[in-house]
């Protein structure tokens, strides 16, 4: 029997649930493996420990103790009232310095002029046509045609 | 001084009562904490949570039930969400560990236990409490109050508010489900 399968069958073994030759090939098997017998063994160990438990021994001045915490936690009570500062005030804090912050964003976001011109550009192919142009218009030269320019140079000529 | 006395005078403001009280069934309440959570510290202040309950919600008590189901009812309550709060930790401190680089391991089982016992049985121990708290919280609660507590499925069943069918049914599961557990437990160490 191999130690996969008798490890599988070990709840059934101890509890006999396993007859006949099974029952003895799982106890041939613990006999001969280390490994096996150590879990089996230390299954019946840990199953052994679940028994009403010894008493815990009487606790000196648990209830000045007791009184004692009681106590603190009415003069906290009575310090922050029934809303503790962690309780609300806390989260309120978080929640306004997100939406300050989200805000904000937004405000940065909608003045930001050049990023607005440059998407317009790209949302519409007018859009394209116009930058073109004013690209154009940077450069004196592209302006001049080339008849002009022969033109004024037979005029310098003449 | 019987209890139903006792429990008149403590809802009419009466300290001493609460302090009689107190000293009968601290040690049962210390003692039901202690075989949940499995920590003596933590189950010291959970039985003092529970004691702070009763004084506070002491009017709310209608004499139906027994006072000790009563106790054990508020004392597993408590003891439970400790334990889900302490699992919620548990998770934060992993992603501790993940953004901190930081190795902060919260062990589920209390180091407190008893220094005469050899490590075999320290093992033992781990093994079946390490188990116990990985079975779903109701057949936990069920194995521990039958097994530790020594109750019947019936006290068992007013405590939990379920009957005794279920009770039955949550520990022979809950036992099946702890052996393969353990096994499991014992075949990676």
């Amino acid at each position: 029997m191999k130690c996969k399968n008798v490890i599988k069958l070990l709840p059934d073994f101890i509890h006999q649930k396993i007859t006949g030759d099974r029952y003895e090939g799982i106890q041939q098997h613990l006999d001969q493996c280390d490994s096996c017998n150590k879990i089996h063994r230390n299954l019946l160990l840990s199953l052994d420990l679940l028994k009403p438990t010894k008493e815990i021994p009487e606790q000196a001045f648990y209830y000045t103790r007791l009184r004692q915490r009681m106590i603190n936690r009415q003069e906290t009570a009575n310090t922050f009232g029934i809303f503790s500062i962690k309780k609300i005030l806390q989260p309120a804090i978080y929640l306004t310095s997100i939406l300050l912050a989200v805000y904000v964003g937004i405000l940065i976001g909608s003045h930001s002029s050049g990023s607005n011109q440059l998407s317009s550009y790209e949302m519409s192919e007018e859009g394209y046509i116009e930058l073109f142009t004013e690209s154009q218009y940077l450069n004196d030269f592209e302006l001049e045609t080339i008849e002009s320019t022969y033109f004024i140079t037979d005029t310098i000529k003449e | 001084m019987d209890d139903s006395t006792v429990l008149n005078k403590i809802s009419e403001g009466d300290e001493q009562a609460f302090q009689y009280f107190v000293e009968k069934y601290h040690k049962m309440v210390i003692n039901i904490c202690y075989n949940i959570v499995n920590s003596h510290d933590d189950a010291m202040d959970i039985s003092q949570d529970v004691f702070i309950k009763i004084y506070e919600s002491i009017h709310q008590f209608r004499g139906e039930s027994k006072i000790s189901t009563w106790l054990y009812r508020i004392s597993v309550n408590k003891s439970l969400n400790f334990l889900r709060t302490k699992k919620r930790q548990k998770w934060f401190s992993g992603l501790d560990v993940l953004f901190n680089n930081e190795e902060r391991s919260i062990d589920p089982i209390d180091d407190s236990l008893d220094a005469s016992e050899n490590m075999e049985q320290n093992e033992n121990k781990k093994a079946l409490y390490s188990a116990l708290h990985q079975l779903p919280e109701k057949q936990n609660i069920a194995i521990t109050l039958n097994h530790f507590e020594d109750l019947s499925y019936k006290e068992i069943a007013d405590i939990m508010d379920i009957s005794v069918s279920e009770v039955g049914v949550l520990i022979n599961r809950g036992k099946k489900k702890l052996e393969k557990l353990i096994i499991d437990y014992f075949n990676k160490n």
